[in-house]
């Protein structure tokens, strides 16, 4: 009886009521391309903690709106078409409260499918045979994508900072110019001494020697192409054969490796030229924005960068450091660290004399597949 | 250390409160060895209201230690596939003079094995948790201590107080390792006012709950996923690493309130309880400046009936609803510019899980009695119902489940009286079935904008396996039997002093297909006085 009565006082009590916030997008066409069809270009309104994101399609003026769960969100349009070129923007990360309505104007930013890519990236290492954690089998794959032959000579190569994408914060987030994480890398040669035909790879390896004996990824890197190699660094190994990189910019430690669990390595090239960009070193060498002590950082224009690619840890640490219109996804492990697996680039089609193309959307969500054996090609190009 | 420390002070003041109590008078009490014909006699015994002990003629002491095993496959998917628990407690409630106490002490310790899941102790509390999938031993330690006294004031009023407290300490013995450090303290004040055949009493308190949950690992040459749950098995999965928050410290505050009344006629009574729970939690990481995982709001009320007709007839009814809400923090780390520390700052909530659960139970118990405190039959049935309902909230879509239960029971007891022992032969049965309802998650369209909302990995992201076995347990068709014998011996009578033994068996059949069983037995020795 008293129960019953205060059952029936209390049920309202508590009352769920689902909450939402709007998001209104206004996507504007690149310059290059005023008249192209922005219907086709899917933006996606993406949790920075759970592993989810909204998903909506602009009208014909490049309008589009979505009403989403209040939360912390970044925003990246992306979307690659048949004619040879792709299309990506993208909002920094935000907070929108219940209610709320949040307005964004994004440009497109066109980018050339093509050219050299990364067709596999080795961070995460193995295990040596005893069971402890082995990364010095690491290495990174480059592929020529495209239908004519490319120079390496003089391409730059580093890693974007913050070196994790577990950091709290980018200091260089929404920039044109960013850090790069500790040493620069330069392939080496005097401008055609390194061509690189259509549909072949080159192996950039972090101690290019044989590792087979070592460690559970059984990986034979004395045949790598290039080595991370540079005589002051006492903690590289390189077998003779194999062709060191230029280190251009010292950094700091003894030596190079890429995060284990989350790095976001580039290559580029400097307009200007790699000489001079050195040289102006009151312009590309700083602390990270907002700090006047710390490290040194080198920095480079996003316009530079040829190909990128957003490694992370997971979706609830994917912090973005690559520019959209480099990378306007992230890839990551699922299984994890220490098992010799690699991110690979998803094979777009097979030509007639059987030269692949790989899918480059400058999205790696959509581009890379996940935890595949690490398996670089190893094939002798230049005697 | 301290945690013990505190552990073995308040038993000692509680266990002073057990054993303080002078001899008392046994007339007619000496085949009394367990408190629920006392709460037949005094219902107010088995509610929140100390001062209803004042109604209490006499009290009853014991001491006993208990053994118990259980294995099976028909199980919980937090429960273990086997447990072993070996425990110590005694219990008393000491009528000396016109005061009323009564205090508790017990310690229980279990082994489990193949424990998993287990991120919080009762993980229907909160749906934010923080577990591992690898089957594991797992050690479970358990402390509890009551102590309560009633004391008249005046003719009409009557004043109490309980203070109840209990601890848990658990850990995982296989990586992902989590160790568990429970603490839950209760404080309730009461106050019974009497006029002729009419006793109402009302009390209200304050609960505290901590629960500390730590995640490590010894062996480093694997990978261990660490699941980090939103509800309903909805979660984030992250490799076990530095980089990975892995503590969770987890603080509800709880009001408590309600009102019992007691009416007598003759014979007959009627007798009342009702109280409500108001609770408040927030879930956060066990740092300075820590990054928040959950606030929630529950209420709880639940109500019990009783008509009782003298010494043989009674029929109980219960009622509970509960609710719950748990909201997910929005919040970001950044930069303090005057300390150069990074702080978590929360800007808001969002709903983002809700609960709510509702029982209903009626029983009706028969007596045939050789006398007040000794029954040669006892009959005991009644049928009980509920209804279990969580939602997962992620605009637009909203996840739900819902379990339906419904169980009928009987049990019997047989009592043999001798000279100077007796034996107790208790049969019972039960026999239980459910529904489930489960909505999916398709890619949810909003009409209105065209929206769609995506996992990245649906698989991952709602495992199926843990989901459907808790479903399948909590559900399906079932059949329970056992059997448990009591023998006591009467040490003394008249002192009213007696020692027992009981043993018991109890097997659950799963009869929805599965095949599934679950068996599980015990022993318990003690002294009741």
């Amino acid at each position: 009886m008293t129960g019953f009565f205060s059952f029936v006082l209390l049920t309202g009590c508590l009352q769920a009521v689902p909450d939402f916030a709007t998001v209104k997008i206004k996507i504007h066409a690149p310059s290059q391309q005023p008249g192209m069809d922005l219907t086709r270009v899917p933006v996606r309104i993406r949790s920075v903690v759970e592993p989810v994101y909204y998903e909506c399609y602009p009208d014909a003026q490049g309008n589009a709106v979505a009403e989403v769960s209040p939360g912390r969100y970044f925003i990246l349009v992306s979307a690659s078409f048949p004619e040879g070129f792709s299309v990506s923007a993208t909002a920094d990360e935000f907070i929108i409260l219940a209610s709320e309505t949040s307005e964004f104007s994004l440009q497109l930013d066109l980018a050339l499918s093509g050219g050299i890519i990364f067709r596999q990236i080795y961070y995460a290492g193995s295990k040596t045979f005893e069971g402890a954690n082995y990364t010095k089998d690491q290495f990174l794959e480059l592929y020529n994508n495209s239908d004519g032959i490319q120079y390496l000579d003089s391409l730059c190569i580093g890693a974007l900072a913050p070196v994790n994408s577990t950091t709290s914060n980018n200091p260089w987030a929404g920039r044109d110019i960013l850090g790069l994480f500790q040493m620069t890398w330069m392939i080496p040669g005097d401008g055609d001494d390194y061509p690189l035909a259509p549909g072949e790879s080159v192996v950039l390896a972090f101690n290019a020697i044989d590792h087979s004996a070592r460690c559970t990824s059984g990986l034979d890197l004395s045949k790598a192409h290039f080595g991370f190699y540079d005589e002051a660094l006492s903690g590289h190994e390189k077998h003779p054969n194999v062709v060191a990189l230029k280190r251009i910019f010292a950094g700091q430690g003894t030596a190079y490796t890429m995060s284990v669990h989350s790095p976001a390595p580039v290559i580029f090239r400097p307009v200007m030229g790699v000489r001079k960009w050195l040289e102006d070193v009151a312009t590309w060498q700083a602390y990270q924005p907002g700090s006047t002590s710390g490290l040194i950082y080198m920095h480079l224009d996003r316009s530079w960068i040829l190909d990128g690619v957003e490694c992370v840890q997971g979706p609830s640490n994917a912090l973005k450091r690559q520019p959209s219109s480099v990378d306007a996804g992230y890839v990551y492990l699922r299984e994890g660290q220490n098992k010799g697996n690699a991110v690979v680039r998803k094979v777009k089609e097979v030509l007639e004399d059987d030269r692949i193309i790989y899918q480059d959307t400058n999205n790696s969500a959509e581009d890379f597949v996940s935890d595949v054996p690490a398996s670089p090609i190893l094939k002798t190009l230049w005697p | 250390m301290a945690m013990r420390k505190k552990i073995f002070l308040i038993s000692a003041v509680m266990l002073l409160s057990v054993f303080s109590a002078p001899a008392r008078d046994t007339t007619g009490y000496r085949y009394l060895t367990d408190r629920t014909l006392m709460e037949w006699e005094n219902p107010w015994l088995g509610g929140r209201s100390a001062a209803g002990m004042i109604f209490t003629e006499r009290g009853l002491s014991d001491i006993s230690l208990k053994g118990s095993y259980e294995q099976g496959d028909f199980r919980n998917v937090y429960d273990p596939a086997s447990r072993q628990t070996y425990g110590l407690s005694t219990n008393s409630v000491m009528k000396t003079g016109k005061v009323v106490v009564s205090g508790t002490f017990a310690y229980d310790y279990s082994a489990h094995s193949e424990q998993r899941w287990l991120g919080l102790l009762d993980p229907y509390r909160n749906p934010f948790m923080l577990a591992d999938s690898v089957p594991g031993n797992y050690a479970l330690e358990h402390y509890r201590m009551s102590a309560g006294i009633a004391v008249p004031a005046g003719k009409n009023w009557t004043w109490g107080i309980r203070a109840d407290y209990s601890a848990y300490s658990g850990a995982k013995h296989r990586d992902l390792r989590n160790q568990d450090t429970y603490m839950d303290f209760a404080i309730i004040p009461s106050v019974i006012y009497e006029q002729g055949p009419m006793r109402i009493g009302v009390h209200a308190g304050y609960r505290k709950i901590t629960e500390q949950v730590d995640y490590t690992q010894v062996e480093t040459s694997t990978n261990k996923t660490l699941f980090s749950f939103s509800g309903m098995w909805f979660n984030t999965q992250d490799i076990y690493g530095s980089s990975v928050p892995d503590s969770r410290r987890l603080t509800d505050h709880i009001f408590t309130g309600g009102i019992t009344w007691h009416y007598t006629l003759g014979r007959f009574v009627l007798y009342e309880a009702f109280t409500c729970d108001l609770g408040k939690s927030l879930q956060r990481e066990d740092v300075v400046l820590s990054e928040h995982y959950g606030t929630e709001s529950d209420i709880s009320c639940h109500n019990t009936l009783s008509f009782i007709f003298g010494t043989k007839h009674r029929l109980n009814t219960y009622i509970a609803w509960s609710n719950l809400l748990a909201y997910k923090p929005i919040q970001v780390q950044e930069l303090n510019e005057a300390s150069r520390v990074w702080e978590w700052i929360q800007y808001g909530t969002t709903l983002g899980f809700t609960q709510s659960i509702s029982e209903a139970e009626l029983n009706y118990t028969f007596r045939i009695n050789r006398n007040r405190w000794n029954d040669s039959w006892q009959f005991h049935a009644g049928v009980k119902g509920s209804v279990f309902g969580q939602v997962f909230h992620k605009y637009p879509l909203a996840v739900d489940r819902e379990w339906k239960y419904a169980e009928i029971y009987v049990r019997v007891t047989k009592n043999w009286l001798w000279h100077s022992s007796m034996l107790d032969f208790v049969p019972q049965a039960s026999y239980g079935t459910g529904i489930l309802h489960q909505s999916g998650v398709g890619t949810e369209e909003d009409s209105h904008s065209e929206q769609h909302l995506v996992f990245n990995n649906i698989e991952d992201n709602w495992l199926a396996a843990p989901r459907d076995q808790e479903n399948r347990y909590m559900t399906d068709t079932r059949i329970l039997l056992g059997l448990q014998l009591k023998y006591t011996q009467f040490v003394n009578k008249d002192k009213g002093i007696n020692a027992f033994a009981e043993a018991g068996y109890r097997y659950l059949r799963n009869l929805s297909g599965q095949g599934s069983s679950r068996h599980s037995l015990w022993l318990t020795l003690g002294i009741t006085f």
